[in-house]
């Protein structure tokens, strides 16, 4: 890196908000999907828009890649840089500007964490509703430009759902703002391509978000079953009796096992599957829908049914799941962990077909998921120091992935694209359809100086997937 | 007859092409368009655009045309597609929640179809049962539903659109999560058609509520109305829709109001809960001086069929048509705006709101509505409040005088290049949208 550079990004933010050694920038070589690397040449913490444009801009003079980058928890080989170039730190920008509670919305920096904005507002029986797992680390920045699902999602939409108005710094340097509190917007849906571009069209650096009222009762309860096919089915008939529950979780086995490991969380010995469901709402319609999601978790055989009687019950039930990965890590030494989707009328089918695959490849596989909207993520097990399993692991992924796609489904549900998935998009989109996306592309980014090789399958990006991919998560995370 | 003629009713088959004369009655703000095509398929709609393109010819393609009057008056009217015969629904799974469908299809037909189910698509724009769902897409047009489901926005979860060049490309997916690069669907939604014509749709159903109820209260003042609706909408009630309704409106749609202001609530859940709520909204509307009022006898789904098409420009020279976005908060402002307007003209006023969203549709009927002068105060005073003012339908001799959109900011910069790449010749709705693109 040209020292010329680096003395221009001091003089743009100041000494202290500059990063050029090299081992200082390896810190930021890699997300949580630590088998794609690329150290930034120098990382950059700027506080305002302003300071974020002169960077983009000193970037497009120098022709240098742009990676904004928020808590770094991204599962795709996103917010790191291949190509080197200049890290956008975002962590700084971590101010909540403004909170309107009679018009419901706040007003954010990137870089708040996600979780901190319904701290802040949940005295008032509020809460921000995208709830990714990693929500108590992950920015409010990283989740719009990943466009983040989570648990409640199912029936409160994904991030999409409740972002109102951007401000962005475009690849072109300038800085516009794209909708705003005013729901009713003119023109283009700017704010709707904004989201979920990982970075690829520009630099968020404010949010306007929606707040919702919290629900006035919550009930969560767990059901165990004898078989997964079982658990998923019930999944499906609760879907389709029109009962739409905050969240509609399930785990397998495999996962259960670890589970009860580690957190003893008292499921029956035969279980093999657990589904935990979660509704909300007036409590008159929480109650007689629990009534019906009862009923029909028997129907389906389940063998116990547990209702949390209050709110600490209800953070036990939900500690085996949101442990889940984390617990996980202590049945296998590494996992390659997938995020497809399947319509939800075919989750028990894409069970038996995840089981095949597994025996096939002569690996575990594990199930934990966001099973109401048909969302998977399946662990799929291997150990790095035995030669040839973390290839066969790849293998296995990548067939889990096109039998979803075989059965309507997609290539990722909420992680995003990153390095990761930018090949396996040739799978749902053709060349034509890519190229709609890279138009957009072109607009905001002309010189394709954002987030460089992510999402398109660049041609000479250089895909480093080295041996020993896929890092347990360590505990008290969840996926 | 021209070749091009002949082009044209090689791709549709004769019996679905129209030429002049016979094309005046699907004039375009009162321009009669060359041709009228009826295609079948996306393949024939691709075929048309390929031929438009190399002919150079401004193509508007159009569903049910309840809301063509929407955009600024086109540049060009060569050839009008109509939609209206791709109306398959290509793939219903009750069990997904989703459906696919072809953009030609009515909201009326899918409702009756997902009805056998318990479900619905909770769309409900102005002329909703007539209204195409690749026109919902277009125009992004809402009602009343939007307080509880969002927009067509927030349904949309694929689409197959027909590029300017006739090249047929897929965004999105069938599945309710999918972040599989850029979500293109978002881009059409809200565009009018500038950026491709919508072929076929993926849409996310919801269940129909076991039990819903619509109440109306008459209150005495905008103020009062919306004071009520903000406490409403500060608690942990469930509202399916939340709409202010001047007095007089009411009156029309069969719900006597002799007060200046009205609120309807309607909620949809189970039946113990909707009883529960109901009696919460009727202690907050009654302490904020409001007064229950019988709804007609023609029922809460005509009713609020009605509020949705409240301000249809029934008299199209006498009438002007506003959408004004705002803060929520601002509503009984911008209300008193379009009031005092009205009064100092001489108009009828008739106006509603979606509370929770922020948007107030209004109607100004009568004479002195040729000069602009009305449109640029009203756009300037609703600016002064954060918001935006669109004109949805002007008399024929005041629109060519408007831009019906008003300017869209520093963000325009970004839609002008997006339009030169999607439509580089500018023969999708030339002139129509924003800064008359
Ligand atoms: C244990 C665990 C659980 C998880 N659970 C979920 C889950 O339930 N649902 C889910 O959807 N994801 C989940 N994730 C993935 C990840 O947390 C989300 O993608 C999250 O939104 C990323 O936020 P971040 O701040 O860490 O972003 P980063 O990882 O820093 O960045 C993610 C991407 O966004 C871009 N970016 C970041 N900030 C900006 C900005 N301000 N402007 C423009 N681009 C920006 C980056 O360039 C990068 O491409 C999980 C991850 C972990 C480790």
């Amino acid at each position: 890196m040209d020292p010329r550079i680096v003395r221009d990004l001091t003089r743009l933010l100041g000494p202290e908000a500059v990063l050029a050694a090299p081992d200082e920038c390896l810190v930021y070589e890699c997300d949580m999907l630590t088998h794609y690397k690329g150290a930034p040449d120098v990382v950059a913490f700027p506080t305002t828009t302003e300071q974020v444009a002169a960077v983009v801009r000193l970037c497009l003079a120098e022709g240098l890649p742009v990676i904004p980058r928020g808590s770094g928890t991204g599962l795709i080989g996103g917010a790191m840089a291949p190509r080197g170039g200049v890290l956008l730190a975002l962590n700084r920008m971590n101010r909540l500007l403004e909170v309107d509670l009679p018009n419901r919305l706040a007003v954010v920096e990137p870089g708040l964490i996600n979780l901190w904005l319904t701290r802040a507002v949940e005295g008032r029986g509020y809460l921000f509703a995208p709830d990714p797992s990693s929500q108590m680390v992950s920015t409010i920045g990283g989740n719009a430009a990943t466009n983040a699902g989570g648990a409640h999602c199912l029936k409160y939409g994904i991030t999409v759902n409740h972002v109102l108005g951007l401000e962005v710094v475009t690849g072109e340097g300038e800085v516009v703002w794209l909708g705003g509190k005013v729901q009713e917007r003119i023109g283009y849906d700017l704010t709707g391509v904004m989201v979920g571009s990982e970075g690829t069209l520009g630099v968020i650096t404010k949010l306007v978000v929606r707040l919702l009222h919290a629900a006035e009762a919550v009930e969560t309860a767990l059901a165990t079953f004898p078989e997964i096919e079982e658990a998923a089915a019930a999944v499906s008939a609760i879907i389709a009796r029109g009962i739409v529950p905050a969240a509609l979780e399930l785990m397998d086995e495999p996962i259960l096992r670890a589970v009860e490991a580690g957190i003893k969380a008292g499921y029956p010995a035969d279980a093999k599957a657990v589904l935990l469901v979660e509704l909300d709402g007036p409590r008159a319609e929480v109650e007689a829908q629990a009534e019906a999601v009862a009923a029909i978790c028997r129907a389906h055989g389940a063998l116990s049914l547990r209702v949390a009687r209050d709110e600490a019950e209800r953070a036990l039930l939900w500690k085996g799941r949101k442990e889940a990965a984390g617990a996980f890590g202590r049945i296998t030494h590494n996992y390659v962990l997938q995020d497809a989707v399947v319509p939800r009328s075919r989750l028990a089918q894409i069970m038996r077909e995840i089981g095949a695959i597994a025996a096939r490849h002569g690996l575990l596989v594990a199930n934990v998921f966001h099973a109401g909207d048909g969302n998977l993520h399946p662990l799929i097990c291997y150990d790095e120091r035995v030669a040839g399993e973390f290839e066969r692991a790849l293998e296995a992924s990548e067939a889990i992935l096109r039998a979803c796609i075989a059965m309507g489904g997609t290539v990722t549900g909420e992680h995003g694209v990153g390095m990761d998935k930018a090949s396996s998009l040739p799978l749902l989109f053709s060349a034509g359809d890519l190229e709609a996306m890279a138009r957009v592309r072109r607009v905001f980014d002309p010189r394709g100086l954002m987030n460089p090789a992510k999402i398109f399958p660049a041609a000479g990006a250089c895909r480093e997937v080295g041996q020993g991919g896929g890092r347990p998560v360590p505990e008290g995370l969840w996926v | 007859m021209t070749a091009l003629e002949t082009a044209l009713r090689g791709i549709v088959g004769s019996e679905h092409l129209l030429s002049e004369p016979a094309t005046t009655t699907w004039s375009v703000d009162g321009r009669s368009p060359r041709w009228v095509a009826a295609p079948g398929t996306e393949e024939e709609v691709s075929r048309l655009l390929a031929l438009a393109a190399a002919e150079r010819l401004a193509v508007i393609p159009v569903g049910g045309r309840t809301k063509l009057g929407w955009g600024n008056p086109p540049r060009g009217v060569d050839l009008v597609i109509d939609l209206r015969r791709l109306d398959r629904l290509v793939e219903y799974e009750p069990g997904d929640l989703t459906v696919t469908l072809e953009a030609g299809v009515r909201l009326g037909a899918l409702a009756r179809v997902l009805e056998r189910h318990g479900q619905f698509v909770p769309l409900d724009p102005p002329l909703a049962s007539r209204a195409t769902v690749g026109g919902v897409i277009a125009t992004n047009a809402s009602g009343p539903w939007r307080h509880r489901y969002g927009t067509v926005r927030d349904l949309l979860l694929g689409v197959t659109v027909v590029g300017a060049d006739g090249t047929v490309t897929k965004g999105g997916g069938r599945v309710v999560k999918n972040v599989t690069g850029y979500d293109v669907p978002k881009l059409h939604v809200g565009a009018l058609g500038s950026l491709g014509i919508v072929t076929a749709a993926t849409l996310r159903v919801h269940p129909r509520p076991a039990a819903e109820a619509t109440w109306v209260f008459g209150m005495p003042s905008p103020e009062a109305a919306l004071e009520a609706a903000l406490r409403l909408l500060d608690s942990p009630l469930l509202l399916q829709r939340l709409e202010l309704v001047d007095g007089p409106t009411l009156t029309r749609l069969g719900v006597g109001c002799p007060h200046p202001a009205g609120l309807a609530v309607g909620i949809g859940s189970v039946p113990e809960a909707v009883r529960a709520q109901g009696e919460a909204v009727h202690a907050v509307c009654r302490e904020g001086g409001g007064v229950a009022l019988g709804l007609a006898g023609t029922g809460a789904a005509a009713f609020w069929a009605g509020v949705s098409d409240a301000t249809l420009p029934e008299e199209p020279e006498r009438s002007l048509t506003l959408r004004v976005g705002l803060l929520g908060t601002d509503l009984a402002k911008g209300f008193r705006l379009l009031e005092s307007a009205a009064h100092e003209r001489g108009l009828a006023l008739a106006a509603t709101a979606t509370l929770g969203v922020g948007t107030l549709r209004a109607r100004l009927a009568g004479e002195g509505l040729a000069d602009e002068r009305l449109v640029v105060r009203l756009r300037e005073a609703v600016a002064g409040l954060g918001g935006a003012l669109v004109v949805e339908h002007a008399p024929a001799a005041l629109k060519p005088r408007l831009d019906v959109w008003g300017d869209v900011g520093p963000a325009f910069g970004v839609m002008r290049r997006l339009k030169a790449e999607f439509d580089p010749l500018g023969l999708l709705n030339p002139g129509r949208f924003v800064g008359r693109l």
